[in-house]
């Protein structure tokens, strides 16, 4: 694997933790020093489950950064799906057994400075568990500002306000839909999607139900599949991003309402559309650190994803996708770091932590 | 090869093989135990439930009724040197170098029998296989020593390693013996540096050179005068003995003869009396100086047969062997000359005297103070090669040679190293393949193959042929085979075995399909995993089959969406058609907007793939129909009637609408049939719909045709309704 | 080496693990079925009950699965002779809860063992019934386990003339055949353990799709012990060998027997019983082989009641000898579990090194050459034909898939191998006609082998097993087993 690192100036740096890591997020960072990410883990000795935050170092001594662990929190249950807010220092975790919990990321007072830092620590500042909230496992959280919106396999859509306690049922599916991810848009608009690679857009201003849907009738013979993960642009509300299942990554944007844009995938688009990954797309970002070829409103900016065939790579409309990291187990999660977009941490099925740092 | 006899001297022969063993099994239930219930779990993994006698008197209701206990059986290594967290470690880092050497020698021997032997790129096997080995050992950890101090401790002799483990040992010895071709030449030095690294490990078990060492260490720093102590001089004839000539130095350089600066002048003696020049007027002192001083040029001159040495460590390097044998005759003589030269006697001090002559005499290969000052039989075996026979080369005769050296020193019980040591000199592969099993379970086995077959054609033979005793699977197949049943034992090493397992002819194929048919998929995320290793495998029989449960799981436990998902990709028609039969009753019964409004996101689910629904997609066109009747059935307003007729029409006029479905259709629609104003069908129309009639009562005689459940007289209701609107049509068209 | 997973409720009296291993159920002495689930999926650490039902008012004796892709759900068979089904199912407003499905139940006759095949089509049920009678039904809709049909119901008799009106049965056991394949008949093996000793003896009744009966297509007794009660069958599942393992325990203790897979002119397959194993003293309660056949584990008490052990057994020894291992409950000072492994190893060692020096196999060594440079002078046939008389493309497979994850082999190594693969790929169709992905021979004719201990357990043992070959005359049976290997090649 060495040889990776050899290869492109991209430094690489694989760090095994001997635990399983269900998901992984950056988090703002307390003091202009200090590097954090969230850990949400799976001790497979203890059957465990633990979110643990973690600072990231690059002592001088050792060639590779190393990570060292503040402070740990062990929710009821194993965590589903992870969401940290780029505004405040909060992070959000939904779990398996369908509660919702939320933690505020903050200096230890009590522990003074011990070389590298201050040790931070995670307040519990609201957790959702009350009966029919959700049944089953929650698949995707998102927060913005103080709202918190949770959609699961059961197919309801939950709104929680920090403020107020309960949570408001913005839609319930009955199980007859289920939903696998969630994006905010605006503070009063997000994107749901779920199975049969299909979107749909919900405003709360109007309520009942979801304001648009986009089905997408692939054109060659494309079975099915889910979306596993979406992003939204914050520059560019009317388009959403979509990742899921045989390498599948599509932009969705709303002017042009049936028609996706297809940036990868097999099977989906015009066969002539090159992708790095034909198995499922775990997670998908905008990718503010490449630059777009060109910038007209019309083009789907760079995207970052990670794949079930071990792919972390970079796609763009109408250009050759460039891959950052081959693995040969699956890359089950990854985050771009806001403050340095450089800089990108994924977890990897075998157990171990990658940061990879572009140069 | 060697006999029978040889066996019986290394191990010692017992009759009662097949007895059995009898591990305690601690439960934690108070007795009376009823009962027994088994059921194998993931892998190797036995669940055991201990079933208490039910307690007739009702009064003690705290106690508990029995107890589930899982052992795990035959993975991992023997003892707990390694934990469960890094052997899942080197478990994931092996599978690459696995997997490259496979497919390197799938695509040789493919080429190979191609009669395309002459490659202008040609790489020997072993050099495949020996990147593959240096990757392996990677994995178990690299001992580098911490960076050492800027001011050294004159008197810590031994440098500070992190602690090595047996695995990386054996592994290392494997590769020395069968991967390494190159270093063949100088094995004995390279047994010299193995032993250097790991004689430690043998102080587990019993005395060592290592342990004697550690042991001095302590109590050299109380020490004064070190060369008035035997043990001094003990530990040096031992440490010199194995060939680790620094140690030997440096602990030389103690000598009280140092502490008073001569240095200068004392190389000059040493000189002299190697020289073996007439120097009567020195004193006694100087002389003693001088023996030491020249003792420690001779260890340091040592010739030895190898490439290179690394920083640190003593002696003259010799590539060639004629240049080592000169070398090495020149150095013998210089020792037999200081050893009978007349210096001695004017020695005063006894203790050095006689340690010097004793370390003197180790150099010329005295085989009796060789066994005096080594303690484990490895250690005289090694130092068998550095004095007395310092001209082997490969494996010529070092098999007896170790059953000399351990008839010498015998073993009270013997270390699995040492076991597996043993079957390597004896050329014995299976005894070296039950070593490795036995000591350092199936990774071990299973990897190892790999360097074994490279070592000879012997052993590929022997590991790549099919034994009946066996079942007609090779001894490699076997192996990899327990190994991936030891994997899946995990639940996160699991995914990893398929790698295995493919490379397994005959028999791999069938357990994979097993393993995969026993993963649980109530989880999606796991569940897609697992059909990623089908896709890969082109397993579509497994595939659809675990999709068929994960559907059925969810569609049982009230989550329908993803219920109908699962069975559209498994392509489950049966099950799909029972579906659509339900859900068309129940769209067709409820229909209140609240209903609608919850069926809608099902139905826009299905509506997307329309290939694999199964007869389901015309549930969009009957929703919509029914939506116009319920409108109807409000206030009768005639758009609404025609948009009703509109989607009759699309509907029956719909390939995809099952036949079963048409009577239905038609009975729910006899209100527009005979509408009151005026028939809403033309003629073209009506004669359709007859003719779907004439279909279905002609489908009715077919063995495979599903009744609706409608009243008896349904069907000729509805012929009736629409030969009247047939008259009634032509008559307005007129 | 153990640890507890699980504490059972009082007055447990049966327990069932689910397909994956990740539910128990059990049933108690007052007639409630309890389900133990982990917290999280795929952990296997803690098992706490989730639901309690109330199943029946007497004692449930035994708890059977149904197969998963038929939903959650368990058979208990009660004290009292009646059977049940219970589902675990959401129906519209109610929550998850256990829902009864249907009840069998006879006046007459009890139930005492039941057990599901998955057949290509539907879902089978087999009843062995206290009166001798084995009833089989079949279910008609895959969504509901409410509608069952009898499909038929006949007497563990060779021949079906003769009927035994007042049979009483005390036990019996059945295992089915776990089906590879659609084109594979239903088949599965019963045995009685009665005062009628023609039922007795367990044999193996296949389903004949043509006439639309089940058809006895093999009896696992010899001549002399027909009439041997039997307490336990099991079928080993069969990843590659061309003929089926089953173990039967009888008084006389646990048989295994190889039993061949194509009929003879009268419709009987061969039968062979390898070896004979006098594990436990008294009564053997359950059999379980794992998930590859090798091994096999017992429970069983030696009579008195003190000694109750776990034995294990591989599939393919033919030695006199009981078992592998076993864990025992009685803590005896005497037993000293480390010291037989070291006999084990020492013995192997000697009569392996004695053994092997017997063959002399001649095997060309292949001679390596490194592979990227692609000649362009060779024919795709060519190279297929060499890779499928290797049989080497399913590891093939495998290994494209890592070598394309790895960065440190050259692209066109990988465009090479690739290149193969379409050869292959192609080739195969010609000359084969289907993708080589089902081609079923490719895992043949093998006889798998121990898994929990270490190699040379087994290895020693094979000098007994000479000798067992040695006394019984006959071929023994792996030549056999080659053969039809190759004819069906």
């Amino acid at each position: 694997m060495a040889i990776t690192a050899v290869q492109n100036p991209t430094q690489i740096h694989r760090l095994p933790q001997s635990k399983y890591i269900d998901a992984v997020r950056w988090l703002p960072p307390l003091s202009p020093l200090s590097k954090l990410a969230v850990l949400a883990v799976f001790d497979a000795d203890t059957d465990i489950p633990s979110l643990e935050i973690h600072s990231l170092s690059s002592p001088s001594s050792s060639p590779s950064p190393t990570l060292t662990q503040h402070s740990r929190w062990t929710p009821p249950s194993r965590i589903s799906s992870l969401a940290s807010s780029s505004s405040q220092p909060l992070v959000a975790a939904s779990t398996l057994a369908g509660s919702l919990h939320v933690l505020s990321v903050g200096y230890d007072p009590m522990v003074d400075d011990n070389g590298d830092g201050l040790v931070s620590t995670m307040e519990p500042v609201l957790s959702m568990d009350e009966a029919g909230f959700h049944v089953g496992p929650i698949c995707g959280v998102d927060v913005m500002e103080s709202v918190l919106v949770s959609v699961g396999e059961d197919g309801r859509v939950n709104l929680v306000n920090f403020g107020d306690k309960g949570f408001r049922r913005v839609f319930d599916g009955n199980g007859l839909v289920g939903f696998n991810a969630v994006k905010w848009a605006s503070s009063s608009e997000f994107v749901t999607g779920g199975y049969g690679m299909g979107l749909q857009w919900w405003d709360l201003r109007r309520p009942g139900g979801p304001v648009s849907q986009f089905k997408a009738n692939w054109s060659q013979g494309k079975n099915g599949g889910m979306v596993h993960s979406i992003d939204i642009h914050p520059s560019r509300k009317h388009t959403c991003l979509a990742g899921g299942s045989s390498g599948a990554i599509f932009a969705w944007d709303l002017r042009w309402q049936q028609q996706p844009i297809v940036l990868s995938g097999v099977g989906i688009g015009d066969a002539a559309t090159p992708s790095l990954s034909e198995s499922e797309v775990w997670e998908v970002q905008y990718d503010c650190y490449t630059k777009p070829s060109n910038i007209s409103s019309s083009r789907v900016l760079p995207a970052m994803f990670c794949s079930e065939d071990g792919i972390l790579g970079v796609v763009e409309q109408g250009e050759e996708p460039t891959e950052l990291l081959a693995e040969p187990c699956a890359i089950n999660s990854f985050d771009i770091d806001l403050q340095n977009p450089s800089d990108v941490i994924c977890s990897l099925e075998w157990e171990s932590i990658a940061i990879v740092i572009r140069p | 090869m060697s006999g029978d006899t040889n066996e019986g001297a290394l191990v010692a022969y017992s009759a009662e093989a097949d007895k059995a063993v009898v591990y305690p099994l601690r439960h934690g239930v108070k007795p009376p135990i009823s009962r027994l219930a088994i059921s194998w779990s993931r892998g190797n993994t036995l669940r055991v439930s201990v079933l208490r006698k039910p307690s007739t008197s009702g009064d003690s209701g705290d106690e508990v009724g029995g107890k589930v206990v899982e052992v795990k059986l035959g993975s991992g290594d023997g003892d707990g040197e390694i934990s469960d967290a890094q052997w899942r470690r080197i478990a994931y880092g092996s599978v690459s170098p696995f997997a490259l050497l496979q497919s390197r020698r799938n695509s040789i021997s493919t080429l190979s029998k191609m009669s395309f032997n002459s490659s202008p790129y040609h790489v020997e096997w072993w050099e495949y296989v020996l990147e593959y080995s240096r990757e392996i050992n990677s994995l178990l950890g690299n001992r580098q020593s911490p960076p050492c101090p800027l001011i050294e401790d004159p008197k810590a002799v031994l440098k500070k390693m992190e602690e090595p483990t047996c695995l990386k040992a054996a592994w290392e010895l494997m590769e020395l013996f069968y991967a390494d071709k190159l270093s063949q030449a100088w094995l004995p030095e390279q047994l010299v540096d193995w032993l250097a690294d790991y004689d430690s490990l043998l102080s587990g078990t019993q005395m060592t050179i290592h342990l004697k060492l550690v042991d001095f260490q302590k109590d050299l720093v109380s020490l004064q005068v070190v060369e008035d102590h035997s043990k001094y001089w003990e530990v040096m004839s031992s440490a010199l003995a194995v060939g680790w000539l620094d140690i030997v130095v440096k602990l030389l350089r103690l000598h009280g003869s140092y502490q008073l600066d001569q240095l200068g002048k004392r190389e000059v003696i040493a000189f002299e009396i190697l020289q073996n020049l007439k120097l009567d007027r020195l004193m006694s002192l100087e002389t003693e100086n001088g023996l030491v001083e020249a003792v420690a040029v001779l260890i340091s001159k040592m010739p030895r047969m190898r490439p290179e040495l690394e920083a640190g460590k003593l002696g003259e390097c010799f590539k060639a062997k004629p240049d080592f044998i000169k070398a090495w005759e020149k150095w013998r003589t210089q020792i037999t000359k200081l050893e009978c030269s007349a210096f001695w006697v004017q020695c005063a001090h006894h203790q050095t005297r006689e340690g010097l002559r004793n370390m003197l005499q180790i150099m010329l290969g005295n085989t009796n103070s060789l066994c005096t000052a080594t303690c484990h039989w490895i250690e005289l075996y090694i130092s068998h090669f550095l004095y007395v026979r310092p001209f082997t080369v490969g494996l010529e005769s070092m098999y007896n040679l170790a059953e000399k050296c351990i008839q010498l020193k015998p073993v009270a019980c013997s270390h699995r190293l040492m076991g597996l040591m043993i079957g390597i000199l004896s050329e014995n592969i299976e005894v070296v393949l039950a070593e490795c099993s036995r000591g350092f379970g199936p990774w071990m086995v299973t990897h190892a193959m790999e360097l074994l077959t490279a070592g000879s054609d012997q052993a590929d033979i022997l590991l790549h042929e099919e034994r009946n005793n066996l079942g007609g699977i090779s001894m490699e197949e076997l192996h990899r085979l327990v190994y991936a049943q030891v994997l899946s034992s995990h639940a996160l090493t699991w995914q990893i075995a398929p790698i295995y397992l493919t490379s397994c002819m005959k028999q791999g194929m069938g357990l994979l399909e097993i393993l995969l048919y026993k993963q649980p998929v109530y989880n999606n995320q796991l569940l897609l995993k697992n059909m990623e290793i089908c896709r890969l495998y082109e397993l579509e029989s497994v595939s659809s089959n675990i999709m068929k449960i994960a559907g059925m799981y969810h569609w049982k436990h009230g989550k329908k969406g993803s219920g109908i998902f699962w069975l559209q990709q498994a392509r489950d028609e049966v099950r799909l058609n029972r579906i659509a039969q339900q859900m068309f009753d129940s769209v067709g019964k409820s229909i209140s907007d609240e209903s609608f409004r919850q069926w809608e996101g099902l139905i826009q689910l299905l509506g997307s793939e329309s290939k694999a629904v199964g007869g389901l997609e015309f549930l969009h066109k009957y929703r919509d129909f029914k939506k116009c009747l319920l409108q109807i059935h409000d206030g009768k307003t005639t758009e609404a009637a025609h948009q009703a007729v509109e989607s009759l029409i699309s509907l029956m006029k719909n390939p995809s609408t099952p036949p079963r479905f048409w009577l239905p259709l038609l009975y729910d629609s006899l209100k527009l049939l005979n509408w009151q104003e005026r028939p809403l069908l033309n003629a073209s129309q009506t004669s359709l719909l007859l003719n779907k009639l004439q279909e279905l009562s002609m489908a009715k005689l077919r063995p495979d045709f599903v009744e609706a459940d409608l009243p008896p007289q349904a069907l000729s209701f509805v012929r009736l309704a629409l030969a009247t609107n047939l008259g009634r049509a032509n008559l307005e068209e007129q | 080496m153990e640890k507890a997973i699980a504490t059972l409720d009082k007055d447990t009296t049966c327990s069932s693990w689910n397909y994956s291993g990740q539910r128990l159920a059990t049933g108690s002495l007052h007639g409630t079925l309890s389900v133990f689930d982990s917290p999280d999926p795929a952990s296997s650490s803690s098992f706490s009950p989730t639901s309690k039902t109330r199943v029946h008012d007497d004692a449930i004796l035994k708890v059977v699965w149904v197969p998963p892709e038929y939903g959650d759900a368990v058979a208990c068979v009660c004290k009292d002779g009646s059977l049940s089904l219970w589902e675990e199912v959401v129906e519209d407003a109610q929550p998850l809860q256990w829902k009864l499905c249907k009840i069998f139940k006879t006046k007459s006759t009890q139930v005492l063992d039941v057990q599901f095949g998955v057949c290509s089509t539907s879902l089978k049920m087999v009843a062995a019934c206290s009166d001798g009678h084995v009833k089989v039904y079949e279910l008609l809709d895959p969504l509901k386990l409410k509608n069952w049909q009898l499909q038929a119901e006949f007497q563990n008799v060779i021949d079906s003339v003769s009927t035994f009106a007042k049979a009483s049965c005390l036990s019996a056991s059945i295992s089915w055949n776990s089906l590879k394949g659609e084109s594979q008949e239903a088949s599965f093996v019963l045995g009685f353990n009665s005062n009628t000793l023609q039922l007795n003896s367990s044999k193996v009744w296949e389903f004949d799709q043509a006439h639309n009966r089940w058809v006895p297509v093999a009896e696992l007794a010899l001549p002399g012990d027909k009439g041997d009660q039997v307490y336990s069958v099991a079928w080993a599942p069969n990843i590659g060998r061309p003929y089926e393992v089953l173990a039967v325990s009888t008084n006389k203790g646990i048989a295994i027997w190889h039993v061949g897979s194509n009929p003879d002119l009268d419709g009987r397959l061969s039968v062979e019983k390898v070896a004979l194993l006098s594990g436990h003293g008294d009564e053997v309660w359950q059999m379980e082989w794992d998930m590859s056949g090798m091994t096999l584990a017992t429970t069983g008490s030696d009579g008195m009641n003190l000694l109750m052990e776990i034995g294990f057994m591989q599939s393919h020894l033919k030695a006199p000898t009981s078992f592998m291992g076993s864990f025992s409950f009685l803590q005896n000072p005497k037993i000293n579990p480390c010291k037989p492994t070291i006999v084990f190893k020492s013995y192997t060692v000697r009569k392996l090194a004695g053994m092997l020096r017997r063959e002399n196999i001649v095997r060309s060594w292949l001679l390596p050459v490194d592979t990227w440079p692609w000649p362009p002078n060779i024919d795709s046939e060519n190279i297929a034909s060499q890779l499928l008389s290797s049989l080497s493309l399913f590891p093939y497979l495998g290994f494209l898939y890592f070598m394309s994850r790895s960065k440190s082999t050259p692209k066109l190594t990988l465009f090479g191998f690739y290149f193969l693969l379409a050869f292959v790929g192609a080739a195969a169709k010609v000359h084969y006609g289907t993708s080589l992905s089902n081609v079923d021979w490719l895992h043949g004719g093998a006889e798998s082998l121990l898994s929990l201990t270490n190699l040379f357990i087994v290895l020693g043992l094979r000098q007994a097993l000479r000798r067992v070959k040695d006394a019984k005359q006959g071929t023994p049976n792996a030549v056999r087993g080659i053969k039809k290997e190759k004819s069906s090649i």
